[in-house]
């Protein structure tokens, strides 16, 4: 196997914690080369200036062959994982966060307490206050858009932006929020209300979940990664890491094995390693760096590696109202309600969830689907509801905190390979009884909201079930070995030089979007990293 | 690049978007192996999406031409159209107007083509709703390149249904 030069630190991963990995320790000075399996996607199969741009969706995410990426990127189900978790994320530079919607509330400390609050899971390894300046330090970087109307944030600063205004739509859902007594206040967005020297900002057009045709959503490929290679640091596209390697004594990293892009087996020396791959390729990448001294997988001496996997749930409604609202236009979310975010005695439920309140309705093609479809209808009356009705609809959204168990896992599949030969990971996941009556609640409010807004034909548009979007917990930090991966600045307990430092470390899912929480904490362990020492770091 | 379930339905109507993709090679296959099929499917289509007082109907922005041209293009698709004009057969071409929506109608609700044709209904919806001439009538435009400066101004506006500027 051809070794490579030494570097101080490699990445496996350049999406939400290895962009931020990569910039804050190429800033330094560091030596750094970031491994991604996928490529560099191209702005310009953004459909959404396309007549048929509803009918290609996932089109800027995908490479031409659909199946090969599916191939590649396989993963399996256990027979008794719960069916509503589907996994969705993207392979490319800048990884899931290239078709992220851009929420990002801040957490609560509470979320970080859940153990202390309500006896079950874990508390989280650090103070709440510790990770303060380093979300303060990703906002700025984001151009984070906000306003401070929403009376359950803890106190905090101004947003580096104004709000995004709220729109017709969660306007009026907003009404119903006020009539219920509930604090509908402008949602965080990681999106750019105003522009900057190098970006446009939104212009309202409602397709963030097809890709953000103006680049104003603040994905890594737009705001750490450009600054990341400007410092020097070397992305490889294409690459598939396959092992964590370690020194003789298996104490001591010593670098990645991967896949080049003509599928030859590569080796990247480094002095540092961190695992920034998501909480499902993490896990799976530990477990197949298996040794003889390692046999259950690397930094596993706690069993937990690819355990406890968590991410949220979520209940959705959608009603109907008489005038027109035009919920597909503006950001997908622009609104939100943290009235149950705070976990209370007082519930019948431990923990807490978020309301968002979305204007992600689409054009006509995806109100057919949701609304005339559904009834049946076709000829005359077809048309003549969807003229009637079209601009009239809005959903809105509940996503919950998810009390994982040491059953909730990724492990590898004994069968099946991806076209590397590499076992693919099986996904395990399940909704438990305080989850369960969590999302009873959640269900509750949100037909309660669009009720006390005045919409009719109030359905459920997503039963209570998983969000396969936020994938969490597989390699939870903590302060003892035998109950943690990784310490509360990501390293490994059992492998020096070994971190990781993705949505895998959260101990708990807490109870709202999870991405600002991975940024800020990959910056800490960036800090770390150059704290440590023994790198090439510059003044 | 992005793992969700890909089922055949999504990519069949991802093809859909090729009927904004001209290209003659579609045109110059055969798919009506059928007597009088391509004649029955029309009329299905035009039943499905018939012009209102606003908005053109399926025949007026040749939707079974553009859905036959797609489907003769796969397996699925030629099976489909085989399916559903030999099981509506000859026959139904003799139906009055009214008979024909309800045979549509008894089918469509638990009959032997009722999957068939509800396959063929929402690739009708779905060609027709993403097709720019049926977006007049509903007060809809592509969200870019322009966006939608107007998403919290006229609020609630019916009248002029708060559309495109
Ligand atoms: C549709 C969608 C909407 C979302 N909306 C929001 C939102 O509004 N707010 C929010 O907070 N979060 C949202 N998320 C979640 C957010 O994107 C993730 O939380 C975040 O990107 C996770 O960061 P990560 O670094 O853990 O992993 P990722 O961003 O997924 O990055 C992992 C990277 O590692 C690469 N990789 C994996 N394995 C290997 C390997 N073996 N070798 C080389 N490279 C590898 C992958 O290709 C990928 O690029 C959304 C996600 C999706 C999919
Ligand atoms: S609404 Fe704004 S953020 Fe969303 S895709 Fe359009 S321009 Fe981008």
């Amino acid at each position: 196997m051809p070794g490579t030069d030494e570097v101080d630190v490699c990445i496996v991963g350049s999406g939400a914690s290895g962009g931020v990995l990569a910039r804050e320790l190429a800033l330094k000075g560091l030596k750094v080369v970031v491994l991604e399996a996928g490529q560099r996607l191209d702005r310009s199969r953004i459909p959404t200036n396309l007549p048929h741009w509803e009918l290609r969706p996932d089109q800027y995410f995908s490479s031409n062959n659909v199946d090969e990426d599916a191939q590649r990127d396989r993963v399996t189900y256990a027979p008794d994982s719960d069916p509503s978790f589907v996994l969705s994320r993207v392979k490319a530079v800048g990884g899931s966060t290239m078709h992220y919607e851009g929420f990002c509330a801040r957490p609560h400390p509470g979320d970080l307490k859940r153990n202390s609050l309500t006896g079950l899971a874990v508390d989280w390894p650090i103070p709440f206050s510790e990770l303060t300046p380093h979300f303060e330090r990703v906002e700025a970087m984001l151009g984070v858009s906000g306003k401070l109307d929403n009376r359950f944030e803890p106190p905090r600063g101004p947003y580096p932006n104004p709000a995004i205004e709220m729109s017709c739509a969660v306007k009026r859902v907003k009404k119903g929020c006020d009539a219920l007594g509930l604090n509908a206040a402008h949602a965080p967005m990681a999106i750019l209300s105003r522009a900057t020297n190098t970006r446009a900002p939104c212009n309202f057009c409602g397709g963030c979940w097809s890709g953000c045709f103006m680049g104003a959503i603040s994905n890594m490929a737009q705001t750490y990664l450009p600054e990341a290679e400007k410092s020097g640091a070397i992305i490889r596209i294409g690459v598939m890491a396959t092992r964590v390697m370690l020194a003789k004594d298996g104490k001591r990293v010593t670098g990645i094995e991967y896949f080049d892009e003509s599928k030859n087996l590569q080796f990247q020396r480094a002095k540092v390693v961190a695992l920034c791959c998501n909480a499902v390729e993490t896990p799976r990448l530990l477990l197949m760096s298996a040794r003889y001294d390692h046999p259950n997988g690397l930094a596993n001496s706690s069993g937990l590696v690819g355990k406890n996997f968590s991410c949220h749930t979520v209940v959705s409604a959608r009603g109907l109202f008489e005038e027109r609202i035009d919920a597909y236009k503006g950001p997908n979310i622009n609104g939100m309600v943290q009235d149950y975010y705070d976990h209370d005695d007082k519930r019948d439920f431990a923990g807490g969830y978020i309301l968002a309140l979305r204007n992600a309705e689409g054009g006509p093609v995806r109100f057919y689907d949701k609304m005339a479809a559904p009834k049946n209808l076709f000829g005359k009356e077809l048309v003549e509801y969807i003229e009637k009705n079209f601009g009239h609809s809005v959903a809105i959204s509940a996503y919950g905190e998810h009390f994982a168990t040491e059953r909730d896992q990724i492990s590898l599949d004994p069968a099946v390979k991806d076209t590397f030969g590499l076992p693919v990971p099986r996904i395990k996941i399940n909704i438990h009884d305080n989850d369960r009556t969590m999302l009873h609640h959640m269900k509750q409010t949100v037909h309660d909201v669009l009720s006390a807004a005045g919409a009719n034909d109030i359905h459920e548009a997503l039963a209570p079930g998983f969000l396969g979007t936020h994938l969490l917990g597989t390699c939870r930090m903590g302060a003892n070995p035998n109950s943690s991966v990784t310490d509360a600045y990501g390293e490994t307990h059992d492998i020096s030089g070994l971190y990781i430092a993705d949505g895998s470390l959260f101990p708990t899912s807490t109870a709202g979007n999870p991405t600002i929480v991975i940024q800020a904490l990959a910056t800490r362990v960036a800090l770390q990293i150059i704290a440590k020492g023994n790198l090439s770091v510059s003044a | 690049m992005l793992t969700v379930a890909k089922s055949s339905r999504r990519k069949f109507l991802a093809l859909i978007s090729l009927i904004f993709t001209p290209c003659e090679a579609l045109f110059a296959k055969k798919i009506d192996t059928v007597s009088n099929g391509t004649e029955i499917f029309h009329l299905v289509c035009n039943h499905f999406i018939p012009a209102s007082d606003t908005g053109p109907g399926a025949k007026d922005v040749e939707l079974g031409h553009q859905l036959m041209s797609i489907y003769v293009q796969t397996s699925y698709g030629r099976t489909l159209f085989k399916n559903i004009v030999t099981g509506l057969g000859e026959q139904f071409l003799a139906l009055s107007h009214d008979e024909q929506i309800k045979r549509l109608e008894e089918q469509l609700e638990g009959g032997k083509l009722s999957e068939q044709l509800s396959s063929l209904l929402t690739h009708c919806a779905h060609a027709y709703y993403s097709n720019p001439q049926s977006w007049p009538s509903i007060g809809y435009r592509t969200p870019q390149p322009q966006g939608y400066a107007d998403y919290a101004s006229h609020c609630g506006d019916t009248k002029t249904k708060m559309t495109n500027s």
